[in-house]
């Protein structure tokens, strides 16, 4: 008897465990409870140090702050998209021939590990002797910040092409530049999204690192002057927008991937 | 024979490198970029004068403790992410959220929070670094084989002794791969938050990038390359004396 | 049947720097006639493979000639060779219709042509109605029917063939090794077929080459004498069991040299 009841149990918690997982439920239910007990913890201490997830929210129902808001993030997203851009225009090509070349790989390799050892917000004062503190140097950082990461991606990618694949190719009569287009290229896809991937979610960083530690400007100028006024609501409103931001960046680029690249299976 | 022609081959492209930075630095002048030859002899300077190395000392010391709790804390939640489909779906959402965020975003906050002191430098070490170690070690745990975990049911293990005989080493080289991109990250971490409140080695890159020449700036950067590279080399000797029956897994952050 | 369609001559091959290392073929020769079907059989390591790679053109030899119809064609590819690989290495971007139009792309065959070959060679191999799978889509049989296809479709004098079915299932073999005995009847061709299959090579060979290995060399060559067309049945007859048991012996004897 008491074994059927546990039995009954047991399948009715695995139907239950099975919607929760398909439905995805478990992970809105686990983030909405996270944010009850922010709302909860919040409610005991001051609103200096740890605002309520309303107040942070209430932020975004005053018109003129979300007028600035937006004004700022336009503007981020120049020197963002720029400078990624830039970064990505560089890199790639560089990573490929790198990659392809076993000589230039063993030339170049252990130099380029040992620069992108060097943590790029350290070039910062460089930078601004350089570029000075505005757009430029903005754009530099966040250059410097994602270009060693899309390198080194498409530079493994492009030297790990199946050499039977390029066999393949040579077998049917490719030319050398047929083999690039034609199987090079293709099989370097999955990498080059995954330098995407990575490559965003740096140049975002730089974005917001280069906004805090050159002079103070777009978002990076209201979450310091909402520092300096002690208001938290607003500063964490900005990182809600910067996480955000970064959430819909890797979507964007998941679903372009699983769009075009219907081939690749991803384990 | 071959790996010596390899060294001649890395050789010659560092050469390379050194000799166009050379001719650059003279064209361009110390002021804007100085050359290898000057930064050795700032270089010198810098170590004789023992500021550098003691404020690394003192950098070091505190991201140890950060990357140290970011391990404590990421390799556990990693590996029971990747072993429970319901922690799994529980945890993804806050880390995704986390990941994505830079940390330079969170300083102004944790400022507010922490204050300029000891804490928020660790603070912002341990959250650069948690998320990455987490991640790795979760791709790690997911991806131990049904039969290896079959096989050893089939040699009636209980749970315990399949946690500790099969997972753990399975993965071992995951947790060293975490654990250096995580440094990786911690490095960083640790540089981006001395520079911001001035303190420590990041505080002694930002003071030099005051001054006229570029000399001592390249030459701060030069140790902090060494650093890196030298914390990397050394977690991954550990892997291969821990785990020598597993080649070092190439694993995207 | 008798005109030479390729000539191996003296082909030797190291692996290692400066032919430093392993002796994988040492003064290989052999000659292939029009339209044989010539199965080249060995323990693994006895170079048959690599033998297969020169012969295409996709691997350098140290010394030594390939010569096709008469040509020196040593060290390059095409001019009528057409390959199938062990591991069917197909371009996992590619659908079927495009993996098999491959070699018409490259030789710069126009899109409506190569379609409509392709098809053809889809449907030659039975695969009708899969065009547009992907390969990972495909069972491991179906994707070696792509890649015979996609070396038909550019209309090869002489087929490699490089362990086509070592991947493959022993029921899936069979079934592929029938269908390839078809369409070698419709579309007759020189083929070089690799394997360490005895049975496989009794099956479906004119003449089998035993090879020996470290280095390798013919250890013999043996007529086959069954009738064409060749069913399933023949591998029960004592003939057949005599041939398998007599070249059973022969490649022992070679493991322990």
């Amino acid at each position: 008897m008491a074994a059927r009841a546990d039995a009954g149990l047991g399948a009715g918690w695995a139907l239950a465990r099975s919607f929760l997982l398909r439905n995805r439920l478990l992970s809105v239910l686990s983030v909405v409870v996270g944010f009850a007990i922010w709302q909860l913890v919040a409610s005991h201490v001051s609103h200096f140090i740890l605002p309520a997830p309303t107040a942070v929210l209430d932020r975004f129902s005053d018109p003129s702050w979300l007028a600035r808001l937006w004004r700022a993030l336009i503007s981020s997203f120049v020197q963002l998209g720029l400078g990624f851009a830039l970064s990505l225009v560089v890199a790639v090509p560089l990573g490929v021939i790198l990659g392809r070349s076993p000589t230039l790989m063993r030339m170049f390799e252990p130099l380029i590990t040992a620069l992108y050892a060097i943590p790029p917000v350290a070039f910062v004062p460089f930078l601004i002797i350089w570029f000075g503190l505005f757009l430029e140097a903005r754009i530099a950082l966040v250059f410097l910040m994602s270009f060693f990461d899309i390198l080194v991606i498409v530079m493994a990618g492009a030297r790990d092409v199946r050499k039977s694949l390029v066999d393949v190719g040579r077998s049917f009569g490719a030319s050398h530049r047929q083999r690039l287009r034609l199987i090079v290229l293709p099989a370097l896809l999955p990498f080059f999204f995954a330098a995407l991937r990575v490559g965003s979610a740096r140049a975002i960083n730089g974005m917001i690192t280069a906004e805090l530690f050159f002079a103070a400007v777009n978002l990076g100028a209201i979450m310091k002057r909402a520092t300096q006024n002690f208001d938290s609501a607003t500063v964490l409103s900005v990182v809600l927008v910067i996480c955000v931001l970064g959430l819909l960046a890797q979507t964007a680029i998941n679903m372009l991937e699983s769009r075009l690249l219907r081939w690749h299976v991803r384990v | 024979m071959q790996k010596l022609r390899n060294i001649g081959f890395s050789c010659f492209g560092i050469a390379l490198f050194l000799l166009a930075w050379e001719d650059a630095g003279r064209t361009l002048g110390p002021a804007l970029l100085a050359a290898p030859s000057v930064v050795a002899g700032d270089y010198l300077a810098l170590l004789r004068q023992g500021e550098m190395l003691r404020e690394l000392a003192f950098s070091l010391r505190q991201m140890a403790v950060g990357f140290a709790l970011a391990c404590l804390v990421g390799m556990p939640l990693g590996a029971v992410m990747g072993r429970s489909r319901i922690a799994d779906a529980i945890f993804r959402p806050w880390v995704s959220m986390f990941v994505v965020t830079s940390t330079a975003a969170l300083i102004p906050l944790l400022i507010m929070v922490l204050g300029t002191g000891l804490a928020l430098r660790i603070t912002i070490v341990f959250l650069s670094a948690v998320w990455y170690i987490a991640l790795t070690t979760y791709n790690g745990a997911r991806g131990i084989s049904p039969q290896q975990i079959a096989t050893a049911r089939s040699f009636s293990a209980n749970s315990v002794q399949i946690f500790w005989k099969v997972v753990v080493p399975a993965l071992y080289p995951y947790l060293l791969t975490g654990a250096r991109i995580g440094l990786v990250h911690a490095i960083r971490a640790m540089v981006m938050a001395e520079m911001f409140v001035i303190i420590g080695y990041g505080g002694l890159i930002h003071r030099s990038g005051l001054l006229i020449e570029t000399g001592p700036l390249l030459g701060l950067l030069v140790t902090l390359m060494i650093v890196s590279l030298l914390f990397n080399w050394l977690l991954r000797e550990v892997g291969r004396r821990l785990a020598p029956w597993y080649e070092q897994q190439r694993v995207m952050a | 049947m008798n005109s030479v369609k390729l000539e191996v001559r003296d082909v030797s091959k190291r692996y290692g720097h400066n032919g430093a290392g392993l002796s994988v073929l040492e003064n290989f020769s052999l000659s292939v006639s029009e339209l044989e079907f010539l199965v080249l059989l060995g323990p693994s390591g006895c170079g048959k493979s690599t033998l297969l790679r020169i012969i295409d053109g996709i691997e350098a030899c140290d010394t030594g000639q390939i010569v096709l119809d008469g040509r020196d064609v040593t060290g390059t590819t095409g001019g009528g060779r057409g390959m199938v690989f062990q591991s069917f290495e197909l371009f996992p971007w590619r659908t079927t219709l495009d993996n098999v139009a491959f070699g018409l792309e490259v030789a710069g065959v126009g899109r409506k042509e190569r379609t409509e070959r392709a098809r053809e060679y889809i449907k030659l191999v039975g695969l009708s109605g899969f065009e547009n799978a992907y390969p990972h889509e495909l069972s491991g049989g179906m994707q070696q029917r792509v890649g015979i296809a996609r070396a038909l479709a550019i209309k090869p004098t002489i087929l490699l063939m490089d362990e086509p079915y070592g991947a493959l299932d022993v029921q899936t073999r069979d079934l592929l090794q029938d269908e390839l005995l078809d369409i070698w009847d419709k579309q007759r061709k020189t083929v070089i077929f690799v394997t360490h299959s005895i049975e496989e090579a009794l099956y479906l060979a004119d003449r089998i080459v035993v090879m020996s290995p470290r280095p390798g060399r013919i250890d013999r060559i043996i007529d086959v004498p069954f009738e064409r067309p060749r069913r399933d049945a023949i591998k029960s007859t004592p003939q057949f069991l005599e041939l398998r048991r007599d070249i059973w012996q022969s490649l022992k004897r070679g493991a322990h040299v």
